[in-house]
């Protein structure tokens, strides 16, 4: 039986995922510019609110556990503007409950490289263009840097940030396994998991203002790995190999974890939507 | 006597909706505890932000450490009374009945609109858990301050009107599912993320118009801290309470002139949301 080298399936692969994020990317903006523009604004807002609070603070003399104004507001920014990446939220949990999860399974592609193409098209394009762009660009008109601390941590936060979105969707299947194993109440998996992801991220609240014996826990957690450790790279922190070395470290753990849960799980799959 | 019966119906339908929740609970307690608890959890991530940096921010905030602990907790009352009111059926998320096209089912109901929007979402067995956790906080919070936990019944009055507030904005925004119910299906959770994300933080760093601005125009700080800021002195009651009333009164009235506009529209269209994306 004739075998096909790896590289034309990687590339077959590729172009798979690529289209698959297209249509998807095409199918949230076919409503037009405003189909988000809600949302937007009101994430918008909040993050207007918390940049007013941290200038206050600031101001007020509060202490920032060593971070400077400037930094406290670009991580805020950068926090807001990557959210999509810093908190991966893929169709594999939603998919259960509409019972669309199904159709996952008669693509001819790998269920994993459809969640994650689905991600990448459905949330991450529309968000970056609408959202992210916008408020990145404005942001130095109301006294925010949008940009990183030096070109090195830019670069820094770039590996950081892949690690930080891999490490993501291992612990988006692992919440997607346990929705299977609640079946009725895998809405509460998702609730779960959005109070997990605000409790132990530091996205909202950098781990630096927290007391220092939390902050450095919550740090050494998967979840301090994937939101804390980029934007903390992001504003110059000066254990960047050290966050990088961490983050690689859930990578590896997390990601057959997250394989074996799922496939595990998978055999309790009930779905029936509508 | 119309007022009578109104108010008649009102506490047949909380009855009814109370029943109706007990009943869930009871026919599934432990999905129903495991839902209570994850709800609880959400709400408290909210404001343990603010636990969290209430001992290193202290008095630079204006607030002491215990006054930022009972702010978290009447923030925590907020969401609470929210729940307990609006959690079932979707009547705290109106933005997804419209935008889902299932606003008939309330239309078809043998009482006014209104009245079936501010009962049909009771759920004193399933929606507690967030007010039981509030409760428990505040009492603990208070009575580390002066007023005792005296202030927590000082305060019920106040965050009432802070519930209203906040329903008065996720009906407003939640109308604009009317003309766009693809687009606004999900947008009622945005706003009760907006306020309760933001309901917790001290405000008393902000200058003059920056506060006037949150408790007035984009009242976020109507929440919790124009509230605590009464009840602990650093508030003048007069005005604050008046500006809270205000607030409340403004967003109820603007709510209730887009909301009617969009049954109008609503009148006229109907929703069209499984065409194909809503048009």
């Amino acid at each position: 039986m004739e075998t096909k080298p790896a590289t034309s399936v990687a590339l077959l692969r590729l172009r798979q995922a690529v289209a698959t994020a297209g249509i998807c990317a095409r199918q949230t903006l076919a409503g037009g510019l405003t189909q988000s523009l809600g949302t937007n604004l009101a994430r918008l807002a909040r993050l207007f609110v918390f940049c007013l609070l941290w200038k206050g603070l600031a101001r007020a003399g509060a202490d920032l556990g060593g971070m400077q104004e400037g930094a406290l507001l670009t991580y805020t920014l950068v926090s807001f503007a990557f959210r999509p990446q810093l908190d991966i939220v893929s169709p594999a949990t939603a998919s259960l409950w509409e019972g669309s999860v199904i159709g996952r399974y008669t693509r001819p592609m790998p269920v994993y490289i459809s969640y994650i193409a689905e991600t990448v098209g459905r949330w991450w394009l529309p968000f970056f263009a609408l959202f992210a762009l916008p408020a990145l660009l404005a942001a130095p008109l109301f006294g925010v840097s949008p940009l990183p601390q030096s070109a090195a941590a830019g670069g820094l936060f770039l590996c950081s940030l892949v690690l930080s979105i891999v490490i993501g969707f291992a612990l988006d299947l692992i919440f997607a396994a346990l929705a299977m194993f609640l079946k009725n109440a895998m809405w509460m998996a998702t609730r779960i998991r959005e109070a997990v992801y605000n409790l132990l991220s530091g996205a909202l609240i950098p781990f630096a203002l927290m007391p220092a014996p939390v902050g450095g826990l919550l740090g050494l957690l998967p979840f301090g790995s994937v939101a804390s450790a980029p934007l903390s790279i992001y504003v110059g922190a000066q254990n960047a190999p050290q966050l990088l070395l961490l983050q690689l470290f859930w990578a590896v753990v997390l990601w057959p974890a997250a394989h074996l849960a799922y496939k595990k799980a998978e055999e309790r799959m009930v779905s029936y939507g509508g | 006597m119309a007022a009578k019966n109104t108010l008649r119906t009102w506490a047949r339908l909380m009855r009814t909706y109370a029943k109706m929740d007990a009943l869930y609970f009871l026919r599934d307690t432990r999905i129903c505890l495991l839902y209570m608890f994850s709800d609880s959890v959400v709400s408290i991530s909210g404001v343990f932000g603010m636990l969290l940096l209430a001992g290193r921010l202290g008095q630079s905030t204006g607030f002491s450490q215990n006054e930022l602990y009972f702010l978290a907790a009447c923030a925590l009352l907020v969401n609470g009374l929210y729940d307990l009111f609006f959690m079932n059926n979707n009547a705290g998320a109106p933005s997804r009945i419209i935008g889902r096209g299932q606003l008939d089912h309330a239309l078809i109901q043998p009482v006014p609109l209104p009245l079936h929007f501010i009962t049909n979402g009771f759920a004193p067995a399933s929606g507690c858990g967030t007010l039981l956790c509030g409760v428990a906080f505040s009492l603990w919070a208070a009575a580390r301050l002066p007023g005792g936990v005296w202030l927590v019944a000082k305060a019920l009055p106040l965050l009432v009107l802070s519930v209203g507030i906040l329903f008065a904005w996720v009906y407003g925004v939640s109308a604009l599912a009317f003309w766009a119910p693809y687009a606004a299906e999900e947008i009622a959770p945005d706003v009760t993320a907006l306020f309760s994300s933001l309901a917790a933080y001290p405000l008393e760093v902000l200058g003059r118009f920056a506060q006037f601005f949150l408790c007035g125009l984009l009242p976020v700080g109507a929440m919790a801290w124009l509230p605590t800021s009464v009840l602990l002195g650093k508030a003048a009651p007069g005005p604050s309470i008046g500006l809270l009333a205000a607030t409340a009164a403004a967003s109820g009235l603007v709510a209730a002139t887009i909301f009617r506009k969009g049954l109008n529209h609503y009148a006229k269209v109907s929703c069209p949301r499984y065409t194909g994306f809503g048009r």
